[in-house]
C-alpha cells in the first residue's frame, strides 16, 4: 500500500508518478471544501439575479466600491513608499542597529487592526488623550477628525507596511552582489546603480508586497468599522446585521470577491518579461554595506521615529488604557474570552495543518493538472475576504447543515478555508528545499517508504509545518469578521471582546484584552519572525 | 588624483605594486594580499593562477575598486588609482568585469545589457557603437531575449560584450568559463582570446584551472598565499617554474628531497638526470626533485629500491599509475595506454633522456 508522502521524488521529467489513490482523495476533498462558501455565494447571488442586479446598481454601491478602491490605493502607496527606504536602510547600510530594525521594523504584522483602530481613537480621536494633552498645553480643543479615511488610513499604512518590508527585504539580501557589481563597473555610481539596476529588479517583491497590502486592506473590518468608514466590508456587515438581507449581502460580498481577484490578476499583468532570478546556484556572497557617513545618524532617527509611530506609541497608549482598567472596579480579567481564544486557534492550527499537508504534498511532487487545479482552489481563502467566508457559511449553514450552525465546528472550518493558504505555503516551501535525493539516499540504505516518512521527511518537513501552524495561529487570534459572525452564542474571545467594547468607546475595557492578544499571538510572531532573521555576518566592509 | 606613481613599468597599463588587503575582522592571520606585484603591459592578455585561497579573486576586486588596499598602490592606465589614503570607486576606474555567473541584468534585453554602460550616448550612436560589438560576439539576432533565454555560453558572450562596448581600459575577468562545460570551455576560451586581441584590449583573467590559463594567455601569473611567486609566457613558465610549487600548478607532478651527485640526483625513487630552471645547484646538496607524471616512464624490473604500481587510472589516451614508493608515498606516471600493469607489479622508475628531472634548492 501506498502511504502519501513516502513516495515522494520530485517528478521525473519524462514520465510523472501518479499519486497514490489516498493523497488524491484527501486532496480532493479539501478542494470540495474549501469551494463551499464560493459557490455557495455564486448560487444565491444568480439564484436572486434581479435585485442582485438591482442592488448592484444602486448609488450607494457606487460609493461604496469608490470608497474602498480610495482606501486600497492609499495604504498601498503608503505602505510601498514606507517599506522599500527602510527595507534598504536596514539590510545595505551601516544603519546603527541594523539587526535590531530588521526584526522591530516587522512588528507591527502583529496588531490585529481593531486594536489599532482602538488605539487611533483613544490617542487621537476627538476626546482623545492628544487632545486632552494639547489642550491643557496650548488650549487647543479641537483636532482633525480621525474618523473616516483619514485614520483609516493612517490606521492601515502603519499595520501594512511590514509585508512590503518582509518581501523587499528577502529580495534585497537574495540579490546577487555581482549585478550591481556589474554596473559599478560599467561606470555607475552607487546611488545611480541602486536606481538603475536594484530598484528594477525589486519590481517582482514590491508588487507581491503591495498585492498583499490591497488585499489586507480592502477584505479589512476591524479599522473600518471602528473608524466609521464604510467600506465593502463594513456595508455587508451593517446590512447583515441591521436587516439580515441576504440578497444585498451576497450582491455586496460578490462585488467583493470581484475586486479582490481584479487585484490578483492585475498583479500578473505587471510580470515584466524579463526574469528575476539569481544567476549562481549556491551560496550568496555577502552584499556590500553602504556607508552613510553623516546621514547615518538621519537614517537612524527616521527608522527610529517610525518604530516609534508604529509599535512604542500604540504599545504605550494600550498600557496606559489598560492599567486605568486594572484600577477600575468592575473590569475583571477576560480569562474566559482569552482561553477561547487560544482554544479555538490551536484547534483551527491544528485542522489547518493536517488539511494543508495533502495539498502541498500534491502541489509539490506531483505536478500535473487537477494538482494544479487544486493548489489554485486551496487559495480561496487567499482572495476571499473573512465576512464574505464567514456570510456564505453562515446561510449554507441554516439552509443546509442546521446541526453545525452556531458550533465551534463551522467557526473553524471557516479558519481552514481563510487560513489554509498559510499553512500549505509554509509546508510547501520546506517540502520544495527538500532534495529527493535524499529520501531516495535513505531508500537505497534500505529503508521502507515507511521509515523513510517517518525518519527522514517527516523530521525534515517539520519546521515548515510548525511554522504553518504558527502562522495560522496568529492569524486566528486576530481574525475578527468571521469570529464575530460565526461563533456560537456567547462565544467570546478575545478579539469580538476588544472589538465590541471598542465600538462602544470604552477603552480601558478594550485595553486588557487587547494587551493579551497582543501578548499571545506575539508567541507564534516572535517564532516566525526570529526563524527568518537575517543572519548577518560580522564582516562590516565592502565584500 | 592623475599622478603617475613612481616606479611605475612605462607602458604598463594595470599596475599593482605592495598591495596589502586584508578584510576586516581578519586582523590576525594571513591577508588575503600580501604584497601583491603585478604588472599587465597595454595590449596585453595575462592570466592570474591559483589555488583557491591564494588571493586571486582579492586580487581581481582589488583592480577593479571593490576592496581597499591597507598598504601598496595601484594605477590603471598611469592613473594612481588606489593607496593606503586613496580609493578611486568602481565606476570612475573604467574597467571591465567578467563574472563567473556572468551577473547579467535578468530585467534586460541582451541589447539593453550590452548598452548599458553607453548611456551618455543617443539612441543612433549608441547603436553604432553597438553593432559591430554585437557582430563581433556572435550575438546578431539574440538582441531582443532576455538573459534567462539564452545559453550559459551565449550569456558569458554577453557579459564580454557589455564590458566591452564601453572600451575599458583594461578588461578583468574572474573565472569567466567555470560555470560552462568542457568542450564549450576550450572553443569559447579561443574565442574570448580572439575577441579580446582584435579589440586590443588589456586584459587580466584569473582562474584555478592550469589548462585554461596555459591556453589563454600571454603571461602567466602563477600566484600563492596572497602575492605572484612568478610570471613569464606560459612555455617559459612551463619549462622554467621558479619553485616546486609553481611546477605543481603548471601541470601534474609530484616532489621529494634528493641530493645531487655528479650528474644525477639522488632520491628515493632512484637516480635521476636533471635540470635546475631556478639557477645552478652543486655536487652534494640538497635539493627539492619534481617529477612531472608524464614525463616519467617505469618498467617492469625487480632492481633497486622496492616499487610497486598502488593504483592504475584509466583516462583513455593515457593511463595514470601510482607508485609507491619504499617511504610509502605515491608518485604519479603517465603512460600511453598499451599493455596495462597490474597493481602490485614491482617497477624501476626512470627519466627518458630528454625529460630530465627537475631540482630546485632545498
Amino acid at each position: 500500500m501506498a502511504l502519501p508522502f513516502a513516495r515522494i521524488g520530485r517528478a521525473p521529467r519524462v514520465s510523472r508518478p501518479r499519486p497514490p489513490f489516498p493523497l488524491v482523495a484527501a486532496g480532493l476533498l479539501v478542494g470540495a471544501a474549501v469551494l463551499i462558501p464560493v459557490a455557495y455565494l455564486l448560487f444565491r447571488a444568480f439564484g436572486a439575479a434581479d435585485s442582485t442586479l438591482d442592488m448592484l446598481f444602486r448609488a450607494r454601491s457606487a460609493a461604496i466600491i469608490a470608497r474602498s478602491l480610495l482606501l486600497v490605493v492609499i495604504v498601498t502607496a503608503g505602505s510601498v513608499t514606507i517599506a522599500v527606504p527602510v527595507a534598504f536602510l536596514a539590510t545595505r547600510t551601516d544603519l546603527p542597529w541594523r539587526r535590531f530594525w530588521a526584526v522591530a521594523i516587522a512588528l507591527p504584522l502583529v496588531t490585529p487592526s481593531y486594536v489599532a483602530a482602538m488605539v487611533a481613537v483613544a490617542a487621537l480621536g476627538p476626546r482623545g488623550m492628544l487632545q486632552g494633552l494639547l489642550d491643557r498645553v496650548v488650549g487647543i480643543d479641537r483636532l482633525p477628525a480621525i474618523y473616516g479615511l483619514p485614520g483609516a488610513a493612517l490606521v492601515l499604512v502603519l499595520l501594512c507596511y511590514p509585508y512590503v518590508y518582509i518581501m523587499v527585504r528577502a529580495s534585497l539580501r537574495r540579490m546577487d552582489p555581482a549585478l550591481e557589481e556589474a554596473a559599478r563597473g560599467l561606470g555607475y555610481g552607487q546611488m545611480e546603480a541602486l536606481r538603475r539596476v536594484v530598484l528594477p529588479l525589486l519590481r517582482p517583491a514590491i508588487a507581491a508586497g503591495a498585492l498583499l497590502v490591497a488585499l489586507y486592506t480592502l477584505s479589512d473590518f476591524g479599522a473600518v468599522s471602528l473608524l466609521g468608514y464604510e467600506t465593502f466590508t463594513w456595508a455587508i456587515y451593517l446590512q447583515y446585521e441591521t436587516t439580515f438581507d441576504r440578497t444585498a449581502a451576497s450582491a455586496l460580498s460578490l462585488v467583493l470577491v470581484v475586486a479582490a481577484v481584479s487585484i490578483l490578476m492585475l498583479e500578473s499583468f505587471t510580470q515584466a518579461r524579463g526574469r528575476y532570478y539569481r544567476s549562481t546556484a549556491g551560496t550568496v556572497r555577502p552584499h556590500g554595506v553602504a556607508r552613510l557617513g553623516r546621514w547615518r545618524w538621519v537614517a537612524f532617527g527616521l527608522v527610529g521615529a517610525l518604530f516609534a509611530i508604529a509599535v512604542v506609541a500604540p504599545l504605550s497608549v494600550l498600557a496606559y488604557w489598560a492599567l486605568r482598567g486594572g484600577v477600575q472596579p468592575g473590569l475583571s480579567f477576560p480569562v474566559a474570552a482569552a482561553w477561547n481564544s487560544v482554544r479555538v486557534a490551536a484547534l483551527a492550527a491544528a485542522v489547518t495543518s493536517v488539511t494543508a499537508f495533502p495539498v502541498a504534498v500534491l502541489a509539490v511532487r506531483f505536478g500535473g493538472r487537477l494538482t494544479t487545479l487544486l493548489d489554485r482552489a486551496s487559495h480561496i481563502g487567499f482572495a476571499l475576504p473573512g465576512i464574505v467566508i464567514a456570510l456564505a457559511l453562515v446561510f449554507f449553514g441554516v439552509n443546509f447543515v442546521t446541526p453545525v450552525y452556531q458550533t465551534l465546528a463551522l467557526l473553524v472550518f471557516a479558519y481552514v478555508v481563510l487560513f489554509l493558504p498559510a499553512a500549505s505555503g509554509a509546508i510547501k516551501a520546506s517540502l520544495m528545499q527538500l532534495n529527493p535525493h535524499v529520501e531516495e539516499a535513505a531508500r537505497a540504505l534500505g529503508r521502507s517508504e515507511w521509515r523513510v516518512a517517518a525518519q527522514v521527511t517527516i523530521p525534515m518537513v517539520m519546521p515548515g509545518v510548525l511554522a504553518g501552524a504558527a502562522m495560522v495561529f496568529l492569524l486566528t487570534m486576530k481574525e475578527l469578521p468571521a469570529t464575530l459572525i460565526l461563533a456560537p452564542l456567547g462565544f467570546k474571545t478575545l478579539a469580538t471582546s476588544v472589538w465590541s467594547a471598542a465600538s462602544e468607546a470604552f477603552f480601558a475595557r478594550a485595553a486588557l484584552p487587547s494587551v493579551m492578544l497582543v501578548a499571545v499571538a506575539g508567541v507564534p510572531a516572535a517564532y516566525l519572525l526570529l526563524r527568518d532573521a537575517p543572519r548577518e555576518s560580522n564582516r562590516s566592509s565592502q565584500r | 588624483m592623475i599622478e603617475r606613481p613612481s616606479g611605475a613599468a612605462a607602458g604598463g597599463q594595470l599596475i599593482a605594486e605592495g598591495v596589502v588587503c586584508r578584510y576586516d575582522g581578519a586582523t590576525q592571520g594571513q591577508a588575503a594580499l600580501d604584497g601583491f606585484d603585478l604588472t599587465v603591459q597595454a595590449g596585453e592578455f595575462v592570466t592570474v593562477l591559483g589555488p583557491s585561497g591564494s588571493g586571486k579573486t582579492t586580487a581581481l576586486r582589488v583592480l577593479a575598486g571593490f576592496e581597499r588596499v591597507q598598504a601598496g598602490s595601484v594605477s590603471i592606465a598611469g592613473r594612481l588609482v588606489a593607496d593606503a589614503r586613496h580609493h578611486v570607486p568602481p565606476e570612475q576606474r573604467q574597467v571591465g568585469l567578467v563574472f563567473q555567473d556572468y551577473a547579467l541584468f535578468p530585467h534586460l534585453t541582451v541589447e539593453d545589457n550590452v548598452g548599458f554602460g553607453l548611456r551618455d550616448l543617443e539612441t543612433s550612436e549608441r547603436r553604432t557603437r553597438l553593432a559591430p560589438i554585437v557582430e563581433l560576439t556572435g550575438l546578431r539576432g539574440f538582441e531582443r531575449r532576455y538573459a534567462h533565454e539564452l545559453s550559459g555560453g551565449q550569456q558569458q558572450r554577453v557579459a564580454l560584450a557589455r564590458s566591452l562596448a564601453t572600451r575599458p581600459v583594461a578588461l578583468l575577468l574572474d573565472e569567466p568559463f567555470s560555470n560552462l562545460d568542457r568542450h564549450l570551455r576550450s572553443s569559447l576560451r579561443r574565442e574570448v582570446r580572439e575577441i579580446v586581441k582584435s579589440t586590443g584590449t588589456t586584459a587580466m583573467l584569473v582562474t584555478h584551472d592550469r589548462e585554461e590559463a596555459l591556453a589563454i594567455a600571454d603571461r602567466v601569473a602563477v600566484m600563492a598565499r596572497g602575492r605572484i611567486v612568478q610570471i613569464a609566457t606560459p612555455e617559459s613558465i612551463y619549462s622554467h617554474p621558479a619553485t616546486p610549487e609553481v611546477a605543481q600548478m603548471v601541470g601534474p607532478a609530484d616532489t621529494m628531497p634528493g641530493m645531487i651527485r655528479g650528474q644525477l640526483v639522488a632520491t628515493e625513487a632512484g637516480a635521476f638526470r636533471f635540470r635546475a630552471p631556478a639557477g645552478a645547484v652543486a655536487d652534494g646538496q640538497r635539493v627539492q626533485a619534481v617529477f612531472r607524471a608524464h614525463e616519467l616512464e617505469f618498467g617492469p624490473f625487480a632492481e633497486g629500491p622496492d616499487m610497486r604500481v598502488a593504483y592504475r587510472e584509466y583516462r583513455g589516451e593515457f593511463t595514470q599509475y601510482g607508485i609507491r614508493l619504499p617511504s610509502g608515498s605515491i608518485v604519479r606516471v603517465r603512460r600511453r595506454s598499451l599493455a596495462p600493469v597490474e597493481v602490485g607489479t614491482r617497477v624501476t622508475i626512470t627519466a627518458p633522456f630528454d625529460r630530465p628531472v627537475l631540482v630546485f634548492p632545498a
